[in-house]
């Protein structure tokens, strides 16, 4: 009750205040200025958000150094799956370049073989791209953000498709978001602003070792390998939480960049292969998929055969059960060189 | 809907709008309305819920007051539909595997079928304000509404419907029935307010919330980096979960409504006690008042005290969450009071007033607290016990080094929550005046200026992906 009487008591000063006209104009003023400082100051801040300069040209010149007769595509689904050295070990040494970065999907995927594989002088025999279940006809999926970094790294200033499959397949939220983002480029000073800060961290711990504005976390992420965790952690993906319209395969393949990619590769006269993983099975065998997941599946097949491309689904592979998975969709270290054999023995007939 | 989307903001600036359009006599049915959308945009049927328990109450709110001979059956039944709701949907997986973990333990082992149930956000905090009501209403203490509506209205009112603050009756319901007047004044400070509680959510708790996340998904964490961790969580859920409570409140008062305080600076408390003063006001407060007291709070002598402190943060524990960890949760903190009543007896008062003993004692229970996260952030009892059996001898110069960065780069993040305790702390440490924000006594161009650099730091400083609030599954 005391508490009752004393708030009463607050609110009745506040409404006494509010009630002098001074402070009413003095809100107003206050509302009129903060709404101003809100809308206009991030427009001050310069740096580009999109069409970065900042491409990977070293990547380039390792690729054309290789010369590979077999390139695969993929994030970390492929890095936990196939190891390099079976690779090479099988296939001879030159033979294959394997480009993966943690967290990659389709606009990544897309960049990787449009900037390094087919910009390249050199022409491959086959290009494998990795991928689960719908993320190829989910170009805006991981291509925001803390992602777009590392989209940018194989990205020109003038991407035309890109930009246009990315524009076709925004909602109406991230397409709101995007038109902010292109008004307000703040996405270069928020990785300056984080780097800034991490580099700080790192300069009150260990003085002198990294360079200004570099970030000093990067030297601790090996201590997060996926080899270091927890067995039973949940994939970043979580089945329950998927969204049925993603599953609309009609809907998204023409704004996907998938055309682009099997368009890009048939000019090239460089074969294409995706090959979907299997998620994380149950005890008693293989994955549950939904019916619409099933039916995107057999059209994305489908759609393929149509177009000339090979396409691998390893969903229901006996030998990859439950023990195999590490965590969440990726297979233990203590696998990969298993998981490769039989890839390679799925797959002998691209290898030939 | 979720606070930290874009649909919620042009939600909030349409229902704001509008509310203040209308003529007075349809803003309440205009905010009800509006809070089922937002309770429902996600998962419509979620409503049902909601709508049950409202029906509930305000049934048996009115049949208390207007059958006084079956008053105890209507506050049964109202308490009954409250709880039954929450024993289905948020304990029934616990009750399951803990009978079919004991039937395997004798030797009965039966197959127990999936049942899947989705635990609807926010069930336990309508289910404990729709508790209130009845209790209040039996009590007396609050008149039992005839308008659907106001129930309706107290019950769903959306800035704090899914994660709080608990509204009692005796507060938010004259609010919620008055005539509201636009006023300047709160518009501003309820926009301060949701700045603020913007930035602590994008700023502070999703970019602490990646060093916690990253250390509590390492099989075998080193000591070193397991504690920075454990701070990084323990200055997430802070900023976190104080953060919806300022959206809540400034969304709230830009309806022109005050719903109460729930943090005051808890990580500045200087004793267990202090912290619960301080940490989910409404929840601790709605505890002491429903469970405690009732129990027979700190009369009958020290025992059967000590008995009614540990019921109550064992049942606040299990509140939290249908994990076991919890309760244990629950009850470190129940031991933590009950020692440090009972210690406190036994030191002279001079020795309290010495200087720098309350600095030890703040630091004393910032570690004790930091214990307890740990506690309530690791929910599987095999990881916990590998936790608290880790050794710092036999971590590296490396893992050092390496927390040492983390911890560091934990408290960068937090040092906007430091310098805010350091300009509100004679208002939250004196208490009294908990009700008065204290951006309301600050000049405006400051606040302005202010407002300016948290917005300016929330578009450069988030996270790309926020994280769902954490007490959102409570």
């Amino acid at each position: 009750m005391v508490d009752v009487a004393e708030k009463s008591t607050v609110i009745e000063d506040e409404e006494r205040r509010a009630a002098h006209p001074a402070t009413r104009r003095l809100g107003v003023l206050g509302a009129v200025a903060v709404l101003a400082a809100v809308l206009l100051s991030p427009a001050l801040i310069r740096p580009s958000a999109r069409g970065s300069l900042n491409f990977d040209s070293q990547l380039l010149a390792e690729y054309g150094a290789v010369m590979p007769q077999y390139v695969f595509i993929g994030n970390s689904m492929l890095r936990s799956r196939i190891d390099e050295d079976v690779l090479l070990a099988r296939l001879g040494p030159r033979c294959c370049f394997v480009l993966w970065t943690g967290g990659a999907e389709s606009a990544w995927t897309h960049q990787a073989l449009k900037n390094i594989v087919l910009a390249s002088t050199h022409r491959p025999r086959k290009v494998f791209i990795f991928f689960r279940d719908t993320y190829l006809t989910q170009p805006t999926y991981r291509a925001t953000d803390r992602y777009w970094w590392k989209i940018e790294r194989l990205t020109h200033a003038d991407e035309p498709e890109l930009t246009r499959s990315m524009a076709a397949s925004r909602s109406w939220q991230e397409q709101l978001e995007y038109r902010l983002g292109e008004i307000y480029p703040v996405q270069k000073m928020r990785e300056r602003a984080s780097a800034a800060i991490s580099w700080l961290a790192g300069e009150i711990v260990t003085p002198g070792r990294v360079r200004f504005g570099q970030s000093a976390g990067e030297k601790y992420d090996g201590l997060f390998d996926l080899e270091g965790l927890r067995g039973t952690a949940a994939d970043d993906t979580s089945f329950a939480e998927e969204d049925l319209s993603e599953f609309d395969f009609d809907a998204h393949i023409e704004s996907s960049l998938v055309p682009s990619m099997i368009h890009m590769a048939k000019q090239a006269g460089v074969g294409l292969v995706f090959v979907r993983v299997q998620r994380r099975p149950t005890p008693q065998g293989p994955p549950a998929q939904r019916p619409e997941l099933v039916a995107y599946t057999a059209k994305l097949r489908a759609y393929l055969a149509r177009n000339g491309v090979e396409f691998h689904d390893f969903t229901g592979d006996p030998e990859l059960t439950l023990d195999h998975y590490l965590d969440g969709d990726h297979i233990g270290p203590q696998w990969r060189a298993q998981s490769t054999d039989n890839f390679l023995r799925r797959l002998h007939g691209d290898f030939e | 809907m979720i606070f930290q989307s874009l649909d919620f903001l042009v939600f909030l600036v349409l229902v704001v709008a509008f509310h203040w359009l209308l003529p007075a006599r349809y803003r309440s049915i205009f905010l009800l309305l509006a809070s089922w959308v937002f309770y429902g945009y996600v998962h419509p049927w979620f409503l049902f819920l909601l709508w049950f328990v409202t029906v509930a109450v305000y049934a048996a709110a009115l049949g208390i007051e207007r059958l006084p001979a079956h008053r105890r059956a209507f506050l049964i039944a109202g308490l009954g539909a409250c709880l039954g709701m929450l024993g289905v949907f948020k304990y029934f997986h616990f009750f399951v595997d803990n009978v079919a973990a004991v039937l395997r333990t004798v030797g009965l082992g039966v197959p127990i079928p999936e049942i899947r149930i989705m635990l609807p956000v926010g069930i336990s905090f309508f289910a404990f304000q729709g508790m209130s009501y009845v209790i209040d209403v039996y009590r007396g203490q609050v008149r039992a509404r005839s308008s659907f509506v106001s129930v309706a209205l107290f019950k769903a009112f959306f800035p704090q419907l899914v994660a709080g603050p608990i509204e009692r009756g005796t507060h938010l319901l004259p609010q919620l029935e008055a005539a509201r007047v636009l006023r300047a004044d709160l518009m501003v400070e309820g926009f301060l307010l949701l700045v603020w509680g913007f930035f602590k959510k994008l700023v502070i708790a999703d970019n602490v919330s990646i060093v916690a996340n990253k250390v509590f998904l390492l099989e075998h964490p080193s000591f070193p980096l397991l504690w920075a961790g454990v701070l990084a969580f323990c200055v997430q859920i802070f900023a976190d979960f104080s953060a919806y409570t300022d959206i809540a409140r400034g969304s709230a008062k830009m309806l022109g409504i005050n719903l109460v305080e729930n943090f005051r600076h808890p990580y500045a408390a200087i004793s267990p006690t202090d912290f619960w003063r301080r940490w989910h006001i409404s929840l601790s407060t709605w505890f002491r008042d429903y469970v405690y007291i009732p129990l027979g709070g700190n009369r009958g002598g020290r025992l059967l005290e000590a008995r009614n402190v540990m019921a109550t943060f064992l049942l606040s524990g299990l509140w939290h969450g249908a994990s076991w960890n919890y309760v244990l949760w629950g009850g470190y903190w129940g031991a933590l009071i009950i020692v440090s009543r009972s210690l406190g007896g036994l030191v002279p008062a001079r020795v309290w007033r010495w200087r720098g003993v309350s600095g030890l004692q703040i630091v004393l229970m910032f570690a004790l607290t930091n214990l307890g996260w740990l506690l309530f952030r690791e929910t599987d009892f095999r990881y916990l016990v590998n936790d608290l059996t880790l050794s710092p001898w036999r971590a590296s110069a490396a893992d050092w080094q390496a927390a040492a960065y983390f911890a560091c780069l934990v408290c960068l993040y937090s040092l906007p929550l430091v310098l805010h305790y350091y300009v509100d702390r004679g208002r939250a440490d004196g208490g009294a005046a908990a009700a008065a924000p204290s951006v309301a006594s600050r000049p405006l161009p400051l606040r302005t200026a202010v407002a300016m650099c948290l917005f300016l730091a929330i578009l450069v400083l988030r996270t790309s992906n926020s994280a769902d609030f954490i007490y959102f599954k409570f």
